[in-house]
């Protein structure tokens, strides 16, 4: 169970709760900007790799919520309408810059060539006690999401859902209205590609399972 | 494009099927997925422990996806920028005051539904009406007052108007009249005479006898009208005589 669902058991009944956004409740619409804002901005921020871009399809997606929530009717939770929504916002905006821009979006690293304050908007955590633990890891984050942006968008996406949001199958499949088989072999597939990218990032083993199975 | 994508899958899974070499470590590494993930049955999770104690190469890529797990879950979260809060506030305010297009829309579809088959109905009648006398006004139709009005005052007085004698009024009487007799005739609604005084001239039996005649059964005058109605009324008349080829007596009012 994902922090949001807890904070949906938190708040009210979730029936009750789409009854509010239903008849245009200001207070439910703050709340559940409060519990949804945060996570559909990390989704489309890891499938976009831009800021400013992902900003973007957060507020279209909740304009997209806003209008659409009369005609929801409950066929799936709200969780994965909402999620629905983000995805096909992202998709949409990917396939956008594809067309305009004729290549993938910004890399953080060409990002950060463009515009040395953007480096800033990264606002990685201090989570290691030196300054060069930090910049390693501001190193490693970086070398993620180049992956990331290189993979294609069915693997990249079902990645993100799964790797960094912590989805479940059956939740992906639904999401993606896909079946289980294909979202796991998709996640496989991604995972293989994204591995042999972030190849030097991996640590190297310290032991052998098998070592550590046996002791 | 698929014959690629079946190399590159081979490349990857090169070292770990041809060095492990058996059908066994082929499906091994398809489950490890979902054994790093956690999602697999307690029979199935036990197979790959059993063969990971036994297969280094199946291990390494254990080791290598729970790396990879590891790395992809400690990714920080990326935290919006600080005005999309403010963007999102002010998204919710204007959707709950309702100043999108959609909520107005929606607001003038729920004004106008109630009303909307009254609405329908009445300009449906209103055109079957109408369009009838429309082509009246275009076809240019002669809408010219008639002649014969109606009287549409409060009260109008009896109308006199000429009359012309019938045979069996005797008429030697009024041939010898030199002036006009003038009569105060009070008129029944039917038109017909009630009675009558002469306010000048002959008044001698045989005169009265021929105006009994000539007033009770040959002179019919229109009524006074009191709101268009029939009433009763009186009238001063004039009474001359003119001897010609269609002898006649001129009733003046």
């Amino acid at each position: 169970m994902s922090n949001f669902e807890i904070g949906f058991e938190l708040v009210e009944n979730e029936v009750a709760f789409v009854d509010r956004l239903q008849v245009g409740s200001e207070e439910a619409f703050e709340t559940l900007m409060h519990l949804y804002q945060a996570a559909i901005y990390n989704i489309a921020y890891r499938v976009l790799g831009d800021p400013a871009e992902a900003a973007d399809a957060v507020q279209e997606t909740f304009m997209k919520i806003f209008k659409g929530i009369k005609a929801f009717r409950g066929d799936c939770g709200l969780k994965t309408w909402i999620y629905k929504i983000a995805i096909s916002e992202s998709l949409n905006r990917q396939r956008w810059w594809k067309r305009w821009r004729r290549r993938a979006p910004f890399s953080i690293d060409e990002r950060n060539e463009l515009d040395p304050v953007a480096s800033r908007l990264l606002e990685v955590p201090d989570s290691g006690p030196t300054p060069e633990a930090a910049c390693a890891r501001i190193e490693t984050e970086q070398a993620v999401q180049q992956a990331l942006n290189s993979l294609a968008f069915e693997h990249r996406i079902v990645i993100v859902l799964r790797d960094i949001e912590g989805l479940s199958y059956d939740g992906i499949a639904e999401m993606l209205g896909l079946s289980l088989g294909t979202v796991k072999s998709r996640l496989w597939r991604g995972r293989l590609e994204l591995k042999k990218k972030l190849e030097p990032y991996i640590a190297a083993p310290q032991s052998t399972a098998s070592e550590r199975l046996a002791g | 494009m698929r014959l690629l994508s079946q190399q590159r899958l081979s490349g990857w899974l090169g070292e770990a099927v041809f060095q492990g070499g058996s059908m066994e470590c082929r499906r091994a590494i398809k489950l490890l997925h979902e054994y790093v993930d956690d999602s697999l049955g307690w029979g199935e999770a036990e197979k790959i422990d059993q063969h990971l104690r036994v297969c280094p190469h199946c291990a390494q890529e254990l080791h290598q996806l729970t790396s990879l797990h590891r790395l992809m879950r400690s990714l920080s979260r990326r935290k919006p920028p600080r005005d999309l809060d403010l963007r999102m506030k002010i998204l919710a305010s204007k959707q709950s005051t309702g100043i999108f297009p959609v909520k107005a829309f929606a607001r003038l579809r729920d004004f106008v539904r109630p009303i909307a088959i009254p609405a329908v109905s009445g300009v449906a009648l209103t055109f079957l009406f109408f369009v009838p006398l429309l082509s009246i006004f275009f076809t240019g139709a002669n809408l010219n007052a008639s002649d014969k009005d109606i009287p549409s005052g409060i009260f109008t007085e009896p109308r006199p108007q000429r009359v012309y004698l019938s045979q069996f009024v005797q008429l030697d009487n009024f041939r010898s009249l030199k002036e006009p007799i003038e009569l105060e005739v009070e008129v029944s609604q039917d038109g017909t005479v009630r009675d009558y005084s002469i306010l000048k001239g002959p008044n001698d039996p045989a005169t009265v006898k021929s105006l009994n005649e000539f007033l009770y059964f040959e002179v019919k005058i229109p009524p006074a009208t009191l709101f268009g109605r029939p009433t009763e009324g009186k009238i001063v008349l004039s009474l001359s005589f003119f001897p010609t080829a269609n002898e006649k007596i001129d009733v003046i009012g």
